[in-house]
């Protein structure tokens, strides 16, 4: 079977792109970083859009990176493609999921390891966001990935993350990209990588 | 008349520098500087950059094992690879403007590393606060500063100690260490330059804000806080995230021969340390730099603390590849000079020469007397009242785990205990994040080890040898106890009034008390910071040692 084929884009200001392609390498994927003014021209199994503050979240978050060229041509439909933190920020500021992610209810950054619901288990990931709080009006429930076991940051039914209504783009606040190895005692993230390659 | 004399000059250089050092240049210079010359000294000559007061105690520290003390940032090695890391003040900012002054505290460290080619892995802090209703203000701005700063340059902040003490209710202590990881063989240093190579000033352009930083530091603090604004650093987390990836790339090509960061005292300080260090001159060209506010005075462009700017000394033939990386980045550059081979600092303004100084004198002051008297001076110390520091509302704004190297996170604890029930895992969590949240791990899996970090300070009581030298080997067991061994150790002195008993007491105590822990644990100070005057209208602070120590434990 062929390495599946994985496009990172990176964006002025984006800071989870060598985690997202350290955990990629960690099941052998073949990755490449797309510079947010490329096109998306090559065809990949996957794309991930990494968290971080693109444009400084100037405006606000996701809001310029939407604008981009590399965002413009994402392969929808072609290639899975997955938002992590800044990443789902985007993708809902581009329209591509429903909803939107606005301040958390302290109007405080949060970093911690939350409990969460996904796929009908109970996993532990770190969040690390200040516009997580996940506004929504009449979510289908199929489309809803993971939820927070304690509502972490006052988001609408305690999403964490969810698809569109083909399944072919996912959005999620925590990071699974930093929860792989055992080194660092947490390896849930683990999951949510598997789970991403059958979707495809 | 000779008294006449001398009253006349004084208006000269009066508020620049003090009469002993005005007499010196004179001496060394042959003739009197002119104005421009002295605003140079001003700032050169300031506690802030010169550490006149404690630079001769500094050498009795143990320096074996590590490398580049004298660089930027000093660390350890590691196999292939360094740790470079250091810990740097940003107290008189942060009483002023708490979220601008932590948040260029943070910017500042982070330079010291980077201009050395070591990727930045990590922050840790040590705060200082007061106990009464003052609290809130500064505390909540400085809090921000560190989670909005921090967080947004993708640097986890790992390590966090937070004391209430009414001593620092008008003067917080904020003090932030930086840890960089670099290859051994990649690391730039600031002393590497020679003759004939052009001077690059990389990231912002250059404006007011931040002037005269330097002297603002190395005086107490008034009432008249309007005043004071001015020298106030802007951060900008963005510009700064995209000079760290621009300047790695460009280091990872080799396109540069030496680099500085401009922290106080911007353009000036930066030029005149890497000519001093390399043993060249310098010739700068103010009308080259690119300026960000047209009404800048000329000795302002040379004082400047404007934020996010680097200074690259570079071969002529590279400008172009650098130039288009930094287009990559949507970073500005400019060309404002190039080294000389006789050892002068030479700033021009077009034709018009404005400076002409020999690098040594301008980067060196005359010895100051200093006074080791143990019995207090005038200031009259008022009550003080101490409050336990526990804030994990604090540390959960910190984003500690971006990266993927750091072990433990807020709320989180011994992560590792995955198969433990959840309720038991949930409330071990807790407990240890509340124990320590002054202690993490960090995997340097390029190295198959953990980098053990503890952040503490000491609030001198009374006696500052012996409370300094135990907490030392306290924490250094704490290392050991985990499994780690003690490598090395960076610290930030923060002191009082060094011209007002017993301040120098204090610190020669401290220093002798650092060198006899260090020198029995057989680790090396690899770098460190002194800031003094941490004084205020109504009292001062208790003289306050921070520290950050690193050891090692190899993975199996």
């Amino acid at each position: 079977m062929s390495r599946l084929k994985v496009g990172i884009i990176v964006f002025l200001g984006t800071n989870c792109e060598l985690d997202t392609k350290r955990a990629c390498e960690f099941f052998g994927w073949d990755v490449q970083f797309i510079w947010q003014n490329d096109k998306i021209e090559k065809p990949y199994d996957l794309i991930f859009i990494p968290g971080g503050f693109s444009y400084g979240d100037h405006i606000s978050s996701g809001r310029i990176a939407k604008l981009s060229p590399a965002v413009k041509s994402l392969p929808v439909g072609k290639s899975l493609i997955v938002g992590i933190c800044n990443g789902f920020q985007i993708l809902c500021e581009a329209k591509l999921l429903s909803g939107a992610l606005i301040d958390n209810q302290n109007i405080k950054f949060i970093s911690k390891v939350a409990d969460l619901d996904f796929e009908g288990e109970k996993i532990s990931l770190p969040i690390a966001h200040h516009q997580g709080n996940y506004f929504c009006e009449n979510i289908d429930e199929k489309q809803i990935l993971m939820t927070y076991q304690k509502n972490e940051n006052g988001s609408d039914m305690s999403i964490a993350g969810v698809y569109d209504r083909q399944n072919r783009i996912i959005g999620m606040m925590p990071h699974p990209e930093r929860a792989i190895y055992e080194e660092l005692g947490l390896t849930d993230g683990r999951k949510v990588f598997e789970f991403v390659k059958n979707e495809i | 008349m000779a008294e006449r004399c001398l009253n006349l000059l004084k208006t000269r250089f009066e508020g620049l520098v003090s009469e002993n050092e005005y007499k010196h240049i004179n001496k060394e210079l042959g003739h009197e500087p002119n104005h421009f010359e002295l605003q140079l000294f001003s700032a050169t000559y300031s506690e802030h950059c010169s550490y006149k007061h404690s630079k001769e105690l500094l050498k009795l520290l143990p320096r074996e094992n590590a490398i580049f003390y004298e660089e930027n940032a000093g660390g350890i090695e590691i196999g292939e690879h360094a740790i470079l890391f250091k810990m740097e003040s940003h107290n008189h900012p942060c009483a002023v403007e708490p979220f601008n002054g932590a948040a260029t505290g943070i910017g500042g460290i982070i330079r010291d590393v980077l201009a050395m080619n070591a990727r930045p892995i990590a922050l840790c802090n040590s705060l200082k606060f007061g106990a009464d209703s003052k609290l809130n203000k500064i505390l909540n701005g400085v809090v921000e500063g560190i989670s909005v700063y921090g967080n947004s340059i993708g640097v986890p902040t790992v390590s966090t100690e937070v004391l209430f003490d009414s001593c620092f209710s008008e003067n917080p202590l904020v003090n932030i260490s930086a840890i960089g990881l670099a290859k051994k063989s990649d690391i730039l240093t600031s002393s590497n330059a020679k003759k004939g190579l052009k001077l690059m000033l990389v990231g912002s352009a250059t404006m007011r804000d931040g002037m005269g930083g330097a002297a603002f530091a190395s005086k107490e603090l008034s009432d008249e806080k309007a005043e004071d604004k001015i020298s106030i650093q802007i951060a900008n987390p963005f510009m700064k995230k995209k000079l760290i990836e621009a300047c790695l790339e460009i280091f990872s090509e080799k396109l540069v021969v030496s680099c500085q960061d401009c922290g106080a005292a911007g353009i000036l300080s930066s030029t005149s340390e890497v000519a001093y260090k390399s043993g060249c001159g310098v010739e700068i060209d103010l009308n080259k730099i690119h300026i960000g506010d047209k009404s800048i005075k000329d000795f302002e462009i040379m004082l400047s603390e404007t934020q996010e700017r680097m200074l690259f000394v570079i071969e002529e033939s590279k400008i172009d590849s650098i130039e288009q990386i930094l287009k990559k980045f949507e970073l500005e550059y400019s060309i404002i000079g190039n080294t000389i081979k006789d050892k002068n600092y030479i700033v021009k303004n077009g034709d018009n020469i404005l400076a002409n100084l020999p690098c040594e004198l301008l980067v060196n002051p005359p010895e100051v007397k200093l006074d080791f008297a143990q019995n207090a001076g005038g200031i009259v110390i008022p009550p003080y009242v101490s409050v336990d520091g526990n804030c994990p509302e604090i540390y959960e704004q910190y984003d500690h785990t971006v990266g993927s190297r750091t072990q433990f996170s807020p709320a989180s604890s011994s992560l590792r205990d995955v198969n433990l029930q959840d309720a038991q895992r949930s409330n071990e969590r807790r407990n240890l994040a509340k124990a320590e949240p002054n202690f993490n791990s960090l995997w340097i899996y390029e190295e198959n080890c953990f980098l053990g970090i503890y952040t503490f300070s000491v609030v001198i009581q009374e006696n500052s040898f012996k409370e300094v030298y135990e907490a030392i080997l306290t924490q250094s067991k704490s290392l050991t106890d985990r499994g780690f061994q003690p490598k090395g150790i960076t610290n930030c002195l923060n002191f009082a009034n060094p011209e007002i008993p017993p301040t120098m007491y204090e610190f020669r105590e401290t220093i002798l008390a650092i060198k006899k822990a260090c020198e029995e644990l057989k680790i090396p100070v690899c770098s460190g910071n002194v800031s003094f005057y941490n004084e205020y209208s109504l009292g001062k602070i208790k003289n306050t040692p921070s520290f950050t120590m690193i050891g090692v434990k190899a993975l199996k």
